[in-house]
């Protein structure tokens, strides 16, 4: 009955692309087959007409046309135009096509809806969305796009991605038209095209021409798409925002521009900068002062997100942010910098592309690729780098979210291109002590404690502020502990560069299974590794683990009377340039208690494709002896 | 005796924290409050809410005018987000209106001094959500753990038409939640409160002034728990429904007082009754093909499946086309409503017995079907009858065939929709059931590497899931369903058959290798296998609320592993049976050996779809145990 339905729908359609195959430019007829394989959507056209006319205006014409294949390019039906005070949209207008490339609807700029954007995340960014909701007409189908904006104010304009995963691309052209006398700077990347440049009296032209970009998948755990994808970075000498001039012909000049927007003649009053000094004044060295104002930053004030016009740059006053006790990352490293500058200490804000896989700044190509700003404090020996928006992390410890890469200080002078600390294994500690005191029916008492640094910390001041029940769930979950009867996580104590918790637990059955008399012990009560990587893949992208560390664990059976060990797992050692693996066991003499002790570090963390295939080995070979088990005989 | 004790213990509490029970005026903080450090109700609770009042009351022109009032207090860190505040309104054509906003934070600073803040006119702001929901935004300057935070504002809607649920319970703790409300003249509302029979309501029914006061006291806040069915039916909370009005001519109009009434008063609606008989432009075509049809069955089958292809749920569910079904119709996109009532239209103009039937998913929450109230509902279904078997179609469910009713709306209740025999029908779990069956053959070679087949059948309930995941992609479903939980498994030859003929189980099968684990001497095989038994569920100590299956289960694997000439076990695992009381899980456990052939039979079946919080030990101990059993591997030794 079912193969009747297809057969019904197969022959309708059929007449359809017979009758207007030859008639239509858009029909899946004419797309080449080498642009289907391995994509969702096909852009038969992508075209962009970026006019620069003044150093605060520019209009940008966009024209695509986008053939779906499948239900998984169906979010292109979702169509979504973002714009704000200073880039407005002129026209939209969307035309559907079925699979024979005939014309269904047209939409225009009045049939779409306004909704405010909404980043999850602030509290308020006033921006808003063109919205349309395009027919679904089943796949495939085609959409074409014709959308004009004018811009009265830029920063940086957008660059141009020639492709991105899972599509391919037919035709791609980028046209950027200058007003002499202004110009851009451009560089291709991930691609051999170069620009046709031409000069009129009134503009300089620049062009660049793709075709025939075959689709290209994407994985998981590398740098963020535009790393390995053929993009076109452009970027404009002159600029003006809001009234504020500036230029990237270095990136001193686009550091200048941003200071001023830093700076803040009406910070403090004379009474709370002697209140400052009164905080530190037991602070014996510059860097006790920074820590004591840090902490106090950490303890009163709190990271809310809003964003308004010219706020996307600046900071709000440090006024505000005294009477509010919150603010943006902007507004709260500002604050930070303004107490330093209270007690005589100089820093420098610095803007840095904040996230664990973020494509960093470069040297050599002034731009904007910023999204969060954090402070940098030169002292005579060293820098201390704050993270101002976070009311956990250590002083002076940055995480993963912006570690070694580089950022934009702000000086006086300028901008300065400088590479944030990058944080080595040993700074990133998780050690696990545990004794467990067997009782002879294989339940036990454990006490474990727990020693942490670094981006463990932040995990556990995360744990810390859940309930008992939500702390059990992520032991259990994440950490991978067997689920226990007792449960129970004591707060921290400070020790040596980090703190220390305490867990006891019990279980009814510690062993994972018996047979006979012989009962079968996991070597720890928590698994060592949590990465997930897969052995058998073979991958074209770097593989990124998200920051370098180093985890011991030291777990201590001590059995009851009349039960001995049986047999040990063997001792063993795996390491290459990336990881290091080693497990050991020993026992005493008296043959009745057993200590497992276990290291494991990710040393680099950006493992190239090539060397993939040894890094995964090790995974499965790690895998293989922490899943050897501890037997014990009942005498 | 305890619980009497706990009783009074919490009467005290409200009693002093307020001296005769009158609530402090706004920025008026007692110093029971100031003092105030753990929640009784919640040693753990991040914020508690000392009160939360609202009073709704008409105006000249018959707007629905609410003022509340709300005031909490921060107690750990976590609950700092709660001073960043949204309050949602209905948006669409004005309807509704949030004024006369004031919050303010009363916070102790370092030096013990109290410091109280006013919100900033500049962070307010209103944000659009979508075409008819809209939310003010506004956070609280100077925040930190031990700060009072404050609210108040007035919601002016059209009309009583926009009156919501009060819920006297949120995830805080509340120590005092009251709501009063007065009815607008001429017309006539029924309420229905849903709460713990050990939690008293205070009810205040004033015939002067037509108000009606609703007020609950201490309150523990209600978390999230896995597995459960909705919020709504555990949250305390008093529902409202418009029920008759007077007329102009005095005469008593009543509606919606039995489900007779509510299906008439939807008929004569204009946005439902008539959506189902308009014709649709260029839909005799379909009827054309569906007619070509036999059986009624096979009619109704193409119809649905047509639906389901062609048309794309938009993520919202309703109950109602609100703007018509034109709109849908041509863009082939709309919420589970528009579409589902496409799909009633067509079934009927193909002359098929079809209602509209409204459902509520158990995501939404229990319908009690003694209160003849829509709100209770959150989708409509095609309810088709043929030859006295009924069918349920939702087409927005789309890896669902017509014969099975859909997953969400097992055990619930459902509201036919007929002007002539309205009803409600109980949507029985059990007759088609979650079933998996398991087969598979592997040999141990002499390296310790098992390499082997498996063929798996799933079927009903246990398929869709199944398909959804393939549909994502061939290699998502292996991935999701094999590969992730064994990481160092290895699969070829992976084939997939029936996946789109409904009447036929879906067989997955596929050749295998993985290594077995090592220890000593010893080679142990973990036969535990592509059974979906991997991880045990239930972590928590304690439940509040019911576990529901929806569906019965059943998971059944034949398994054996051939062991080399050199090996033999060491002692196979028991065979044993595990068996609730009540006989409603079974797992069953039988291991035997021949010759070098190890043979494994399980059994786990789960006859019973609802566990209430009272059973809960029991299960949770059930599972730990069968957790146990299933962790135990075959040991081998060397001969």
């Amino acid at each position: 009955m079912k193969s009747f339905i297809i057969l019904l729908f197969i022959i309708g359609s059929f007449q359809y692309v017979f009758c207007q195959a030859d008639t239509s430019r858009y029909s899946i007829l004419n797309l080449p087959e080498n642009l289907k394989t391995a994509a969702d959507a096909v852009f038969r056209t992508d075209e962009e007409v970026i006019e620069i006319t003044s150093s605060s205006k520019y209009s940008s014409k966009l024209h695509q046309v986008i053939t779906l294949l499948n239900s998984d390019a169906g979010h292109y039906l979702d169509y979504n135009l973002r714009y704000n005070k200073f880039e407005k949209i002129e026209n939209a207008e969307i035309k559907l096509y079925d699979a024979a490339g005939k014309l269904i609807r047209k939409y225009h700029k009045k049939d779409f809806k306004t909704i405010d954007y909404d980043d999850n995340f602030s509290l308020f960014i006033d921006e808003k969305i063109l919205h349309l909701q395009i027919a679904d007409l089943g796949y495939p189908c085609t959409i074409e796009i014709l959308a004009e904006t004018k811009n009265t104010g830029y920063v940086d304009i957008p660059d141009w991605y020639i492709s991105s995963p899972d599509v391919s691309v037919e035709n791609s052209v980028f046209t950027i038209k200058v007003a002499t006398g202004l110009d851009i700077r451009h560089r291709e990347l991930r691609t051999d095209i170069k620009p046709t440049i031409t000069e009129t009296s009134d503009y300089k032209i620049y062009n660049w021409v793709a075709k025939n970009i075959p689709a290209l998948k994407m994985e998981k755990h590398s740098y963020e798409t535009g790393f390995y994808y053929p993009k076109i970075e452009v970027s404009p000498l002159q600029f003006e925002y809001d009234g504020y001039k500036g230029n990237f012909e270095s990136w001193q000049n686009f550091g200048a521009w941003n200071y001023q927007l830093y700076e803040d003649n009406n910070s403090f009053t004379n009474a709370r900068i002697d209140e400052l000094n009164a905080l530190t004044a037991n602070g014996k060295t510059d860097k006790e002062k920074v820590k004591i104002l840090y902490m106090y930053l950490q303890k009163n004030m709190r990271y809310v997100s809003i964003q308004l016009g010219i706020g996307g740059f600046k900071p709000f006053p440090v006024k505000y942010v005294e009477e509010k006790k919150y603010g943006d990352c902007k507004a709260l490293t500002n604050y930070m910098r303004y107490m330093l500058k209270a007690v005589g200490i100089q820093s420098y804000p610095a803007l840095v592309n904040a996230g664990a896989n973020k494509i960093p700044a470069d040297i050599n190509f002034p731009s904007d690729p910023f999204n969060h700003v954090i402070l940098c404090v030169p002292l005579d020996k060293d820098s201390i780098w704050l993270e101002c928006t976070s009311n956990s992390n250590e002083f002076g410890v940055l995480g993963a979210f912006t570690e070694n890469r580089y950022a934009l200080l702000l000086t006086e002078k300028g901008g300065i291109l400088v590479a944030t600390p990058k944080s080595h294994s040993n700074e990133n500690i998780l050690n696990t002590k545990t004794e467990i005191y067997l009782n002879e029916e294989g339940g036990s008492k454990a006490i474990s404690s727990i020693y942490c640094r670094g981006d463990f910390l932040n995990l556990f001041y995360e744990i810390m502020k859940q309930n008992k029940e939500e702390q059990k769930t992520i032991f259990i979950k994440y950490l991978d502990y067997k689920i226990p009867e007792y449960f129970q996580l004591e707060n921290s104590k400070d020790s040596v560069g980090g703190k220390l918790f305490t867990l006891n637990l019990s279980y009814d059955q510690q062993y994972d299974f018996k047979s006979g008399n012989k009962l079968f012990f996991q070597p720890r009560i928590n698994k060592l590794c949590t990465e997930e990587i897969i052995p058998a893949a073979i991958r074209k992208f770097d593989y990124l683990f998200d920051f370098p560390y180093f985890k011991t664990d030291t777990t201590i059976y001590i059995l009851p009377a009349g039960a001995y060990v049986e047999n040990l797992p063997a001792n063993k050692i795996i390491s290459n340039d990336y990881t290091y693996y080693s497990s050991e066991f020993f026992k005493n003499d008296a043959g009745n208690i057993i200590t497992a002790v276990a290291k494991f570090s990710i040393k680099k963390i950006n493992v190239t494709p090539k060397s993939y295939p040894i890094v995964a080995t090790f995974f499965q070979q790690m895998m293989q002896n922490e899943n050897e088990k501890i037997i014990i005989k009942k005498k | 005796m305890k619980h009497i004790f706990a009783i009074i213990m919490l009467l005290c509490a409200v009693f002093s924290l307020y001296a005769q029970n009158e609530l402090p005026v706004f920025n008026d903080f007692p110093l029971a409050e100031q003092n105030y450090k753990t929640s009784d109700l919640d040693k753990d609770a991040d914020a508690i809410i000392f009160f939360d009042v609202a009073s709704a009351n008409y105006n000249d022109e018959h707007n629905l005018v609410t003022n509340r009032r709300v005031r909490f207090k921060i107690l750990r860190e976590k609950g700092i987000q709660k001073a960043n505040i949204e309050i949602p309104y209905y948006s669409k054509n004005n309807f509704e209106n949030i004024s006369n906003l004031k919050a303010i934070s009363y916070t102790l600073d370092d030096n013990g001094n109290t410091v109280v803040k006013e919100i900033d006119n500049s962070a307010t702001f209103k944000q659009k959500i979508n075409e008819r929901v809209s939310v003010v935004k506004f956070t609280l300057p100077n925040v930190k753990i031990g700060s009072i935070i404050e609210y108040q504002y007035t919601s002016t809607m059209d009309n009583y038409g926009g009156l919501q649920d009060w819920y006297f319970q949120t995830d805080m703790p509340t120590m005092l939640s009251r709501y009063s409300i007065t009815i607008i003249p001429n017309a006539e509302f029924i309420y229905f409160i849903h709460k713990a029979n050990n939690l008293p309501i205070k009810i205040k029914d004033d015939k002067s002034n037509g108000s009606v006061n609703f007020e609950m006291n201490n309150i523990a806040g209600l978390h999230y728990e896995p597995y459960a069915a909705s919020p709504r039916d555990y949250f305390q909370r008093v529902e409202f429904q418009l029920s008759g009005y007077r007329s102009v001519y005095g005469s008593n109009i009543k509606f919606m007082n039995t489900w007779k009434q509510a299906a008439e008063e939807l008929f004569g609606s204009y946005y439902y009754g008539r959506q189902f008989d308009k014709s649709l432009p260029h839909s005799d075509d379909i009827i054309l093909k569906a007619n070509v049809f036999s059986t009624q069955y096979n009619k109704m089958n193409f119809i649905y499946e047509y639906v389901k292809n062609n048309f794309i749920w938009n993520g919202i569910n309703s109950k109602f086309a609100n703007d018509g079904i034109k709109n849908v119709w041509e863009n082939r996109r709309g919420t589970s409503g528009e579409i589902n009532i496409v799909l009633i239209n067509l079934l009927k103009s193909a002359g098929l017995e079809t209602y509209p039937l409204l459902v509520s998913e158990r995501e939404h929450g229990k319908v009690t079907p003694q209160y003849p109230i829509l709100d209770q509902f959150n989708k409509v279904d095609a309810y088709v009858i043929i030859d006295k078997n009924k069918y349920v179609l939702d087409a927005t469910e789309i890896n669902t065939p017509a014969n099975i009713i859909p997953f969400n709306i097992l055990n619930t209740y459902a509201f036919k929709v007929d002007t002539k025999t309205p009803d409600i029908i109980q949507l029985q779990g059990e007759v088609k059931t979650n079933s998996n069956y398991i087969n598979l053959y592997s040999t141990l070679n002499s390296n310790a590497i098992m390499n082997g087949e498996a063929v798996i059948n799933s079927s009903d309930y246990a398929k869709i899931p199944r398909i959804t995941s393939l549909k994502k992609s061939k290699e998502n479903f292996k991935n999701d369903y094999f590969e992730k939980l064994y990481p160092d498994i290895r699969i070829d030859s992976f084939e997939l058959n029936h996946a789109d003929i409904d009447s036929l189980s879906f067989e997955q099968s596929f050749k295998f290798s993985m290594p077995v684990n090592t220890s000593g001497n010893y080679k142990m095989i973990n036969y535990n296998l592509f059974t979906g038994l991997e991880k045990n569920p239930f972590i928590s100590d304690n439940r509040f609320t019911n576990v529901d299956y929806g569906c019965k289960y059943i998971t059944s694997a034949h398994e054996i592993f051939v062991i080399p000439e050199t090996l033999k076990p060491d002692e196979l695992p028991k065979n044993i049976q595990l068996i609730m009381p009540d006989k409603s899980i079974i797992f069953v456990r039988q291991i035997s050996i021949e010759n070098k052939n190890i043979t494994v039979d399980l059994v786990f079946k789960i006859n019973k779809t609802i566990f209430t919080p009272d059973e809960y030990p029991y299960l949770k101990e059930y599972y730990k145990k069968m957790s146990d059993l299933l962790n135990e591997q075959i040991v081998l030794t060397e001969k």
